[in-house]
């Protein structure tokens, strides 16, 4: 367990060192550059070379990588041109939003998508299922930031029933100290949530449907019926615990789609996360900015992926034995 | 005469077929009685309904597609099983009755321990707490013959060979100490010299807890060596009923006929041992189809006119009044008991 902890440990850095080098080098491939166009911006030539020298951005490409790479490794993730901070600062603000909201939508989406998936595996073949399995194609079929802007305007701007955009209450809450200030926050987190978490659930309900249907014939199940196990017990313990094996898997992949998916939610929303930072930081050529998101990310998606891994060992006697053994 | 512990009566469990176009007939009329600590054996070949006449006592059978039919009567205990509300049905499962299955291998919950698997129906039913139920658990897997039991208890089943599997589903069955024990081709899936002893323990445990055996099973061999009385079924329907001395001494279904004569013997005489095996010519046809008459008739030796027309009843076939019975018109025209060439 432990070499294979290890193993898995160097595997993800690489992941993460690799991912991180090509937005680097993607990024400043990219035409333009922070300061164009200069004369918008009123730079005189003389300005915009002593900006460049500044940022080290008259050195050669490999130059800067590899300055960027010791500069990351000492933990300094370098300093934006734009927000004129430190990038480290920049995305410390950011990802507790992120997080929050990612967080949030994963629970909607987990909790409502093995619901709902029990629910028409059991229900198969009958209207319940009929019916919500096509409500759920259609929300899986939705992009992401479509659905956002349709329950914008229909809670936000048609019912009044949510906020529509931004963290909290600018004028009330500016600040997240007090109990009402907390309830406000999380009004303002319900439709991003929901956005994000909504088409999550519709694509888990697919696969627990499709799990659950496989598990409910087995002949394990047929045992625990002829034991004499309420029905409830016999799905929701019985079935229900193999059914999720495959699931763990979702749960590995919900990572990177929760991260990608928030770039829009946040944007759509006007919620200041990591995906909005990013999103400004590559349209205004911000290549520190770019790097630390990307770094990030790439992180928060690997870690997912492994406790996915842990997950199933967890879940599933037969791979704790075989780790073990192995 | 002793008064039975299980009554099924004109049982029938259809089902309908995948594209809805018709009705499988699998278990078609069946009726036998299980006595009080009797070993009955069903037998008949793949297809003929044993496994789903098994199913259908508990009602496991997958509804859609299956149903028993109204009519049917399945008395246990003096209470008809297929008119029990749930909650009722549950009370038996397990407890009364208890079932063991074929494949040990996919029967047993692959996420759960053995001990908690075995534990489950005592919990259940018996409202034990966990340590007791724990215990009962690990007094089980000994009874079974289980080696270290209180290690073993928190194995899971993969851990196990198929015939330790086996062991643990009838751990898990008679832990409640039920009055019938379904085993439905118990040994199927096993190594023969496993199949021995599964058998030997079956045969061990029914003496000592006293509980009556219903044993499916498609083997010969196995109800003679432990079944009391028999069941021959073929094509949904029960066509021989006898004690098992008597079943193979006079076989008188053409049917049973057949089946004794396709087991291979080593105590026959040399002649028939060297000679080619006998079969049943054909294959049990399919249960939305059963053949008009007799269903056997396509398949018969000594078929006639009246096989293909009428479908015979259950005839009594003398001996002790009520014990031996065919559904045969061999029986009415003895006569005709001579192979056409």
């Amino acid at each position: 367990m432990a070499t294979w902890l290890v193993r898995r440990l160097a595997a993800s850095i690489a992941i993460v060192f690799a991912v991180v080098t090509i937005t680097f080098f993607v990024i400043h491939a990219a035409p333009g550059s922070p300061f164009l166009p200069a004369e918008s911006q009123h730079l005189t030539p003389e300005t915009l070379r002593r900006l460049s020298t500044e940022f080290g951005l008259d050195r050669s490409l490999p130059e800067q990588y590899l300055l960027f790479l010791r500069n990351v490794v000492r933990g300094n993730l370098g300093q934006s041109f734009a927000l004129r901070r430190p990038v480290a600062d920049a995305l410390a603000d950011a990802i507790p939003n992120t997080f929050t909201l990612a967080l949030a939508a994963l629970i909607i989406d987990f909790a409502l998508g093995l619901a709902l998936g029990i629910y028409q595996a059991v229900r198969a073949g009958r209207v319940g299922d009929v019916v919500s399995g096509n409500g759920a194609l259609l929300v899986n079929s939705m992009p992401v930031f479509w659905l956002g802007l349709v329950l914008l305007l229909v809670f936000g701007q048609w019912l009044r029933w949510a906020p529509v955009g931004g963290l909290s209450n600018p004028v009330l809450c500016p600040r997240l100290d007090s109990p009402a200030c907390g309830l406000d926050f999380l009004w303002h987190l319900t439709l991003p949530a929901l956005t994000l978490g909504l088409v999550g659930a519709a694509s888990t309900a697919r696969y627990q449907r499709a799990a659950m249907l496989e598990v409910i014939r087995q002949d394990f199940v047929r045992t625990a019926r002829a034991k004499g196990l309420r029905e409830r017990r016999v799905l929701l313990v019985h079935a229900l615990r193999n059914a999720l094996l495959p699931v763990i898997t979702l749960f590995g992949l919900a990572f990177p789609f929760l991260f990608t998916g928030a770039v829009l939610v946040e944007t759509v929303f006007a919620w200041p996360g990591m995906g909005r930072l990013a999103v400004n930081a590559i349209f205004q050529r911000d290549y520190p900015v770019v790097t630390g998101a990307a770094l990030l990310t790439s992180a928060m998606v690997v870690l997912g992926n492994l406790i996915a891994d842990v997950l199933y060992a967890v879940a599933d006697p037969r791979i704790r034995v075989r780790s073990e053994t192995a | 005469m002793t008064e039975p512990l299980l009554r099924v009566r004109d049982l029938k469990t259809y089902f309908v077929t995948e594209h809805g176009s018709g009705t499988a007939r699998a278990v078609d009329g069946v009726t036998f009685d299980v006595l009080p600590g009797e070993t009955l054996g069903i037998v008949g070949e793949s297809g003929c309904g044993k496994t789903v006449t098994s199913l259908s006592i508990l009602r496991l059978i997958p509804e859609p597609p299956g149903h028993i039919l109204p009519g049917s009567f399945i008395e246990f205990e003096g209470r008809n099983l297929l008119t029990l509300d749930p909650r009722e049905l549950r009370a038996i499962r397990g407890n009364r009755i208890a079932m063991i299955f074929q494949e040990p291998m996919t029967s047993l919950n692959p996420v759960f321990t053995v001990g908690d698997q075995i534990a489950e129906a005592a919990i259940v039913h018996h409202q034990v707490s966990r340590r007791a139920a724990r215990s009962r658990a690990i007094e089980m897997l000994r009874l079974v013959g289980i080696p270290d039991p209180d290690e073993r208890v928190d194995h899971y089943p993969h851990q196990m060979s198929g015939g330790m599997r086996q062991r643990v589903m009838i751990a898990m069955a008679l832990v409640c100490r039920p009055q019938l024990l379904i085993a439905d081709e118990p040994t199927t899936a096993l190594d023969v010299t496993i199949q021995a002893q599964i058998l030997e323990l079956i045969d061990r445990l029914q003496a000592e807890l006293g509980m009556a055996v219903l044993l499916i099973t498609h083997d010969l061999g196995i109800v003679a060596g432990s079944a009391d009385r028999v069941v021959v079924m073929y094509a949904g329907q029960v066509v021989e009923q006898a004690p098992t001395a008597t079943l193979f001494a006079r076989p008188l279904h053409p049917y049973t006929e057949g089946l004794l004569a396709s087991v291979p013997r080593l105590d026959a005489p040399p002649a028939r041992a060297r000679g080619r095996l006998r079969s049943i010519p054909g294959q049990v046809p399919a249960a939305t189809a059963w053949p008009e008459g007799c269903r056997f008739h396509p398949r018969c030796p000594y078929a006639w006119d009246r096989c293909r027309a009428e479908e015979p009843p259950l005839l009594d076939a003398g001996g002790e009044p009520g014990t031996h019975a065919v559904r045969c018109w061999l029986l009415t025209d003895p006569r005709r008991r001579t192979p056409h060439p």
